[in-house]
């Protein structure tokens, strides 16, 4: 049996060895992590584990013992929403709004990792969330908008 | 889910755990690739994490990378040290998304052995020593390694190296090089290698006053013989590209 | 305008971003059946036994259905309006095949691994036939790849390979040509392209608690499918629930009916709740993709450089299938001879069967075929000429008060309408794209040394849903909060359609667009609509709409009136107000209309079929630089500039264009599906097809100029489609501009550059 923090909460996991996070969190009503590819490009399946993003489908469960991870499931409480969710919302940088959460991680993490990103930071840490809708050029601009929000605070 | 995967092992030592290995029982450490590919003949996986370091400590001295540190950690250190290294550019493409650099580690990068990956090739041209565990513990130059026993760490030695350079031809930035070449110059020598879409990581040396265009058409020649032609580009075509490269880093260095 | 033409968040906004369980395999799976297909190793052959007992074996294996469980019923898988315009070709189990990748069989049990485990124990036996892969060799070949019996329906000649024919001719284009100054030719050819919407095709079925069949599927196309699956699966239409939740992508992929019938019929052959997704590597072989094209212009221009006659010739392979066959050719035509005015025109084409994948629809649907050619080969008149490539190319446009022959001629598989043109910005366009890019000093610079920076445009047009074909109907009523449910079939596919048309409401009864509750694309609870397509919603389901909304807020005036007891009145910031000063509220309107006055619930439906289709249009300006040692052609920037008429929603606008650009660069440089020499695909996965990342992108700038389309709601034209069309040509004719190198097919491989510049010795 594995244990990890799952959004906070204390989780354990009594799966089969091949088991994926991907799995598991599908399996649990993790619907914000989702099938883009086998290979973890299209970064549909965008999680953070200790902080950090991963492609859920290339995780073991067995890997994750005394782990942190978080889904977006994690960044909003009911009408109560991320600041950079709310960015996304407002600069219209969500279209079909399937890849929207791997990207809200993925900017959440480069926003914990890095006093002040540049735009090419952003672009490199969205490179690994495919977006067939947006072109990136309204997800750049929200992740900009929060990111210099945040570090105006 | 790996539906094949019945059994993880964990092992006590390094020894244990490269002695277990076999058809059906893999190494396992970051587990980006084998989780992508996801082998049905695969049947246990031998976790090594706890095994290996994580780390990278770097000096003048020496960059030491442990096996089980991750491509980003990589990166992060040589950009902590230099965030305008040309390098680091380069390298990141090795693997452009950022999920899959940090769960990938380096000793599953160097045991894949891709020759597409350009930080295969940046260790090819700075022939990086890798510390090997087998029966015993060994190092080995990576342009020597046969593939054998588990790769504990890589090290390489800046002081010996007066400049680094990394060339690379891709469709797009996000997609696999048709060829990479990597050079130094250290001392009176210029040291090249070069990858893509190839079979092998290769690598050329000379003087340096014995470099010339000449010589890269020659190399170039030699070295696209193991090539492979596809949709991007003829071996005719990819033959020019890596003389172009080498022309390139050639003399930028 | 108060909501049309502002800012406004997206109605679905919060809870995509909040990841909720919207998507359609976003729910508990408990008693599911997991189903796969059993795809075909091989190009063409028949097959002769299908061994299922093994498989069938496994514990955990519910059923398994192949050709010999079904009368075969002919259908095409294009999801169209009915009598649909493609042959019908295909049944949901043929007994041959004829791509790697074709249905042999579906596999359905209570797991997924116990059903790979059982994919790989059926034993097919088949008989190769020889196969064709290049759509070249198609035409009268003796290998015939539909024979065709009893059940086909066929619009060509299948006997000779021709999936689909096209041959119009308005003037007489040989004569056009005998008495032009110029006559010009040019041959140019796009790849096999894949949509990648990043969700694949999902479908889940079930029986509800009256045995009725619940399609829960990712589809820009409900009713189409409702109504092909009760063909296929001979059962009542009122059986049937399709019910499409938020989708993630479609680009025309999903206007298709791809899978649901086949999980529908596990279903129903085991009584039991059925998934059936697409992998990434199925979406590759198994899904549609764009037709790949040769297309021949030959244009005549007299001396003042105005056309004389333009003779388009379409070679198209349409796959082993013909979904979209004849009418994504018509479109290529009908698109581009829309642009510029000629007097004698004329269309052939032949869409042929090969041994590869079926095409289908994919955003733009032709027309970015169509225009790489036809902007390709205005960019080589004017060069060969020596005028300017703007200047040529504002002389030939149709112009506001012009009748565009063509489309009376190319409609949807039958005649169409006339379109006469009453809103045209393509000028405007084109100035303010020039200005952006940098036009004059960039295209005139001398170029010198190894990296060579050029710049290339190209104008394009496309049309506003699907003349005298696309229907949308809607339905609102009124809650005694204000607010109103806006039920309606359209489908939003991730374009922010529902907010749009929320948006259309709200300014119609004068509300913020929170007053408005949109339900889209469920076919118990939703009035008809044809589906997402042809860029029609907010052209075609947005005039239902305002007719729906503007009869709701007279019923709300009259309503008023009767309450208050007045002969006149008029509706002022939500409250009907009459002359002498009473007052009452919508809300209070509601409540009283259902519980005390008047009794009635103020509703409304209406229905909206355009026999106008007015062309939105473009102007589309790229930036690149040519590595002349190596060939490789990075692009700097991209300046789209569109014509949509009044735009609904700026921000949502932008965003099609900014979409749609990749995609289009693609086309251009990086993007083509491959197959071996037997017909396997080669490149399945992002790491061997190559889409644009944020990593690759230029600099992006789309903007929009106004003018008013007074056919459309509001003055609004459609948007989706158009964007995607002009990048490709833009770059083509931006590496002309740089290094003199014109490449006439796509993608544009660095090597076919460096050949170019090698030729040229520069």
């Amino acid at each position: 049996m594995i244990q990890f923090q799952l959004n906070g909460t204390l989780t354990e996991a009594q799966v089969r060895s091949g088991t994926t996070l991907f799995d598991f969190l599908r399996e649990k009503g993790f619907f914000s992590v989702k099938y883009g590819s086998d290979k973890g490009e299209t970064g549909a399946d965008t999680v953070l584990v200790d902080g950090k993003i991963m492609n859920a489908s290339l995780i073991l469960i067995h890997t994750l013992e005394g782990k942190y991870i978080e889904t977006v499931e994690s960044f909003s409480h009911g009408q109560d929403i991320h600041p950079l969710q709310d960015a996304f919302i407002e600069e219209g940088a969500i279209q079909c709004g399937y890849c929207t959460p791997g990207m809200v991680l993925a900017i959440e993490s480069l926003a914990r990792e890095k006093e002040n990103p540049t735009e090419s930071d952003v672009k490199d840490v969205l490179a690994g969330v495919y977006c067939r809708c947006t072109g990136y050029v309204k997800p750049v601009i929200a992740a900009t908008n929060y990111l210099t929000t945040k570090n105006a605070k | 889910m790996w539906y094949s995967i019945n059994k993880i092992i964990k092992p006590d030592s390094l020894k244990e755990a490269y002695s277990l290995q076999n058809k059906t029982r893999v190494l396992f450490s970051g587990g980006s690739y084998l989780v992508a590919e996801k082998n049905p003949s695969i049947q246990s996986l031998i976790d090594i994490n706890d095994l290996v370091g994580h780390g990278v400590t770097a000096s003048m001295e020496g960059i030491h990378i442990d096996a089980g540190a991750t491509l980003q950690t990589f990166l992060d250190t040589v950009e902590s040290i230099n965030s305008e290294c040309r390098l680091l550019k380069g390298i990141k493409y090795s693997c452009p998304s950022k999920q899959i650099r940090n769960q990938r580690t380096f000793g599953g990068e160097i045991g894949k052995g891709r020759p597409n990956s350009e930080i295969m090739v940046f260790l090819h041209a700075v022939n990086a020593e890798l510390t090997v565990i087998m029966e015993t513990e060994k190092t080995v130059s990576i342009r020597d390694w046969n593939g054998d026993g588990i790769i504990t760490k890589i090290s390489y030695f800046p002081n010996q190296i007066d400049g680094i350079e990394l060339e690379r031809f891709s469709v797009l930035d996000s997609a696999p090089a048709l060829v990479i070449v990597g050079a130094i110059k250290s001392g009176d020598h210029f040291e090249f290698s070069i990858g893509g879409s190839s079979g092998t990581i290769q690598t050329f040396s000379c003087r340096i006053e014995e470099w010339s265009e000449n010589k890269n058409l020659a190399w170039a020649k030699e070295a696209v013989n193991a090539f492979v032609a596809n949709h991007f580009g003829s071996l005719e075509y990819k033959e020019k590209l890596i003389a172009t490269a080498l022309q390139r880093v050639g003399e930028t260095l | 305008m108060k909501v049309v033409g502002q800012k406004t968040r997206r109605v679905d906004g919060l809870s995509l971003a909040k990841g909720k369980a919207v998507f359609a395999d976003d729910m508990p799976k408990k008693d599911f059946l997991f189903a796969k297909i059993l795809h075909s190793p091989i190009a063409h052959g028949k097959i002769v036994s299908i061994d299922k007992s093994k498989a069938l074996a496994l514990d955990g294996i519910e059923t398994i259905l192949s050709h010999e469980d079904f009368e075969p019923h002919y259908f095409t898988t294009a999801g169209q309006g009915y009598p649909e315009p493609s042959p019908r070709d295909t049944s949901m189990f043929n007994k041959t095949m004829r791509f790697v990748g074709d249905r042999v069989a579906v596999v359905a049990g209570t797991s997924l691994e116990v059903v790979e485990e059982a994919l790989a124990l059926i034993d097919v036996k088949y008989e190769e036939l020889p196969a064709i892969f290049d759509m070249e060799d198609s035409l009268d070949n003796e290998t015939v790849i539909h024979p065709g019996k009893d059940g086909f329906s066929f619009l060509h000649d299948a006997s000779r390979n021709i999936a689909a024919n096209i041959n119009e001719e308005l003037g007489d284009v040989q004569k056009g040509f005998d008495e032009s100054d110029y006559v010009f030719e040019g041959t140019y050819y796009t790849p096999y392209a894949q949509q990648c919407s990043i969700e694949p095709h999902i479908t889940l079925t079930w029986l509800d608690e009256n045995d009725r069949l619940i399609i829960r599927t990712a589809t820009q196309v409900p009713y189409h499918v409702r109504r092909v699956v009760a063909e296929i699966l001979d059962i009542p239409v009122g059986k049937i629930r399709v019910i499409k939740p938020r989708i993630g992508g479609g680009f025309g992929g999903k206007q298709e009916i791809l899978n649901e019938e086949v999980c529908s019929a596990v279903t129903l052959d085991t009584g039991k709740p059925c998934r059936l997704e697409y992998t990434r590597e199925e979406e590759f072989y198994a899904a549609r993709s764009r037709h790949p094209q040769k297309v021949t212009y030959k244009i005549g221009l007299n001396k003042d450089l105005m056309m004389q006659s333009i003779d388009m010739e379409i070679l198209q392979n349409c796959g082993g299938y013909g979904p979209h066959a004849l009418t994504v050719m018509s479109v290529s035509a009908s698109k581009t001879l829309a642009l510029y005015r000629a007097p004698n025109v004329k269309v052939t084409a032949n869409s042929v069967y090969t041994n590869l994948p079926p095409a289908g629809a994919y955003r733009g649907y032709g027309a970015p075929q169509g225009y790489f050619a036809l902007e390709s080969i205005m960019d080589e008149i004017a060069e060969q000429l020596n005028v300017d490539p703007i200047e040529l190319r504002k002389k030939n446009y149709f112009r506001e008060g012009e009748e565009v022959p063509i489309a009376k001629v190319l409609g949807e598989g039958r005649e169409g309408f006339p379109v006469i043109l009453q809103s045209n910005g393509i000028d405007a366009c084109i100035d303010r794209g020039r200005e952006l890019i940098d036009w004059d000093t960039l295209k005139n610079e001398q170029k010198s040394g190894v990296f060579r920076r050029g710049v290339g445009m190209a104008t394009v047009a496309q049309a506003s849903g699907i003349a005298g074909i696309d229907m949308g109907s809607v339905f609102i009523k009124m809650n005694e909060d204000g607010s109103f449910n806006l039920n309606m079939g359209a489908t939003d596919l991730g374009t922010g359609s529902d907010t749009a048309l929320a948006q259309i409401a709200a300014e119609v009864l004068g509300l913020p667009v929170e007053k408005i509750i949109v339900i889209s694309s469920d076919t118990d609870t939703t009035p008809f609509d044809t589906g997402a397509y042809a860029s029609s919603t907010t052209y075609v389901t947005g005039a239902a709409v305002k007719k729906a909304a503007e009869d709701v807020l007279s019923q709300i005036l009259e309503q008023g009136k009767k309450i208050l007891e007045v002969e006149e009145a008029s509706i002022v910031n939500n409250h009907v107000v009459s002359k002498d000063g009473k007052s009452i509220s919508y809300e209070d309107i509601c409540i009283k209309s259902f519980y005390t006055d008047h009794q009635t619930q103020i509703q409304a439906v209406a229905s909206k079929v355009s026999y106008d289709s007015p062309p939105p249009y473009n102007a589309t300006f790229a930036d690149v630089t040519v590595d002349t040692e190596t060939g490789f052609v990075k692009v700097n920037k991209i300046v789209s500039i569109t014509d949509s008429g009044q735009v609904i929603n700026p921000q949502m606008s932008e965003g099609q264009a900014e979409g749609a650009i990749p995609q289009s660069l693609g086309m251009a440089l990086s993007e083509h599906m491959i197959f071996d020499d037997k017909g396997r695909p080669i490149n399945t996965d992002f790491e061997n097809y190559h889409i644009f990342t944020s990593i690759d992108m230029p600099e992006i700038i789309a903007e929009f100029v106004h003018t008013d389309e007074p056919t459309g709601p509001y003055g609004a034209k459609a948007v989706a489609e158009i964007p995607i069309n002009g990048p490709a040509p833009a770059v083509a004719n931006a590496i002309y501009n740089a290094c003199g190198v014109r490449i006439r097919e796509c993608p544009i491989t660095p090597e076919k550059v460096l050949n170019g510049i090698n030729q040229l010795n520069i």
